[in-house]
């Protein structure tokens, strides 16, 4: 690999990465499969870096690729495997524009949840953390903090729904 | 929107984020996003949030894990066969027969190569043979410069380990499955380990497409001088 171009690839990927995943879900990607999707749309990118226009957005050049990738996935029918159910990611398309919208405000995001989740109480905030940081289901999430596994889906869905509304509210109009 | 709709959609996401969402909780999901258009918004919401809360958390979605994947995808990507080469020569007890490989096959791909012409020429004579001039038989008794290569552990078309004939000449690949006693083959080298360069000579016949060998003499070949090139590899 030419140093430039890999030096290149590199801090590009860093750069978008975050934001690019972020973007694939929202699309309808299974969590499991986001990584994988995102990789291969900076490989086409590699791939295609020939075609894209110099002073253009990279961001947004990309995000059409990944949203194409998620489209062919889409077409699969039934072998879709990478997507969340049929139905569910039909209704996510219906109000996707017809080309890639705005960048995800990641940074912002991340920085709005930092402060949404400090005003958790102290158990919904561990829960929060183990529950990603050891992606431990709520069986096991039960057995640590000792509560029942419906106890956790309960706190859980509730904390995420707590935090969703405090991240909208900092965001604002921002974010739409 | 109603309390119990909201309950509702509440308990289908922590479904949907734990994995367990059924088809029938799908189709429940679809029904209250469809007539409650800021429920899909919510949903696009929380899906960002929480992906983006997974790859803060979760060491194996880290930024670093992210950009070391794409690395290596590229790596397999771009360098395909001389990944695979630096891999086989990592692997023990290989070097003699790899050194064998790389030999027959850089002998092969000389276009000059006299074995090679002469190879080529028997193998000719004999498609003519069976194809034109006694089109009513498929038969003939060949002699086959080639490679003993293993049915199960090289070709991966069988259980049983049988020694099968590659012959590629022209850059063109026939592969003669071997109908007589493997032992001659044993004797001629580890063919399940590596190609093991031969000269066979033996009655060739042609079923449906499929060509087949009885071997009455099994040589190993002695591969010509050559430097070091690059490692045929069985796969």
């Amino acid at each position: 690999m030419n140093p430039d171009i890999a030096g290149t690839f590199d801090s590009l990927v860093r750069e978008h990465q975050a934001g690019l995943r972020a973007y694939i879900r929202a699309l309808g990607a299974q969590d499991a499969w986001v990584d994988d999707l995102a990789q291969e749309a900076f490989l086409v990118a590699y791939r295609r870096h020939e075609h894209f226009r110099e002073g253009a957005d990279f961001g947004r050049w990309l995000r059409g690729i990944a949203r194409n990738l998620v489209l062919n996935e889409r077409r699969k029918g039934a072998r879709r495997s990478r997507l969340l159910q049929e139905s569910i990611v039909d209704v996510l398309w219906t109000e996707e524009p017809a080309s890639p919208g705005t960048e995800t405000p990641d940074g912002r995001i991340l920085a709005a949840m930092a402060d949404c989740v400090t005003q958790l109480p102290e158990r919904s905030r561990a829960l929060l953390e183990r529950r990603y940081s050891e992606n431990a289901d709520s069986e096991s999430l039960g057995n640590i903090f000792q509560m029942s596994a419906g106890a956790v889906r309960q706190t859980l869905v509730r904390t995420r729904v707590a935090v969703r509304r405090c991240v909208a509210g900092k965001l604002g109009e921002a974010w739409s | 929107m109603s309390v119990e709709a909201a309950d509702r959609f509440e308990e289908l996401l922590s479904r949907l984020f734990d994995g367990e969402l059924t088809d029938t909780e799908a189709g429940a999901l679809t029904a209250l996003l469809r007539d409650h258009p800021p429920l899909r918004s919510e949903l696009r919401q929380h899906l960002v949030i929480w992906e983006l809360w997974s790859q803060q958390k979760a060491p194996e979605r880290s930024a670093d894990a992210f950009v070391a994947a794409c690395h290596t995808r590229l790596r397999a990507e771009r360098q395909g066969d001389s990944f695979l080469a630096s891999l086989r020569e990592r692997l023990p007890n290989k070097e003699h027969e790899e050194q064998r490989g790389a030999s027959l096959w850089w002998w092969l791909r000389r276009p000059a190569s006299l074995a090679g012409a002469i190879s080529f020429l028997t193998a000719a004579t004999a498609i003519l043979f069976w194809f034109v001039v006694l089109p009513h038989r498929a038969v003939a008794t060949v002699t086959l410069h080639g490679e003993a290569v293993c049915t199960a552990c090289i070709l991966h078309e069988t259980h049983e380990h049988r020694p099968a004939i590659r012959v590629t000449e022209g850059g063109r690949t026939r592969i003669y499955y071997v109908k007589s006693d493997r032992h001659p083959f044993e004797r001629a080298g580890d063919f399940c380990s590596a190609p093991v360069p031969l000269v066979v000579t033996g009655r060739a016949e042609s079923k449906d497409g499929r060509l087949e060998m009885e071997a009455s003499s099994v040589q190993r070949d002695s591969a010509p001088d050559s430097p070091a090139g690059p490692i045929l590899f069985p796969f």
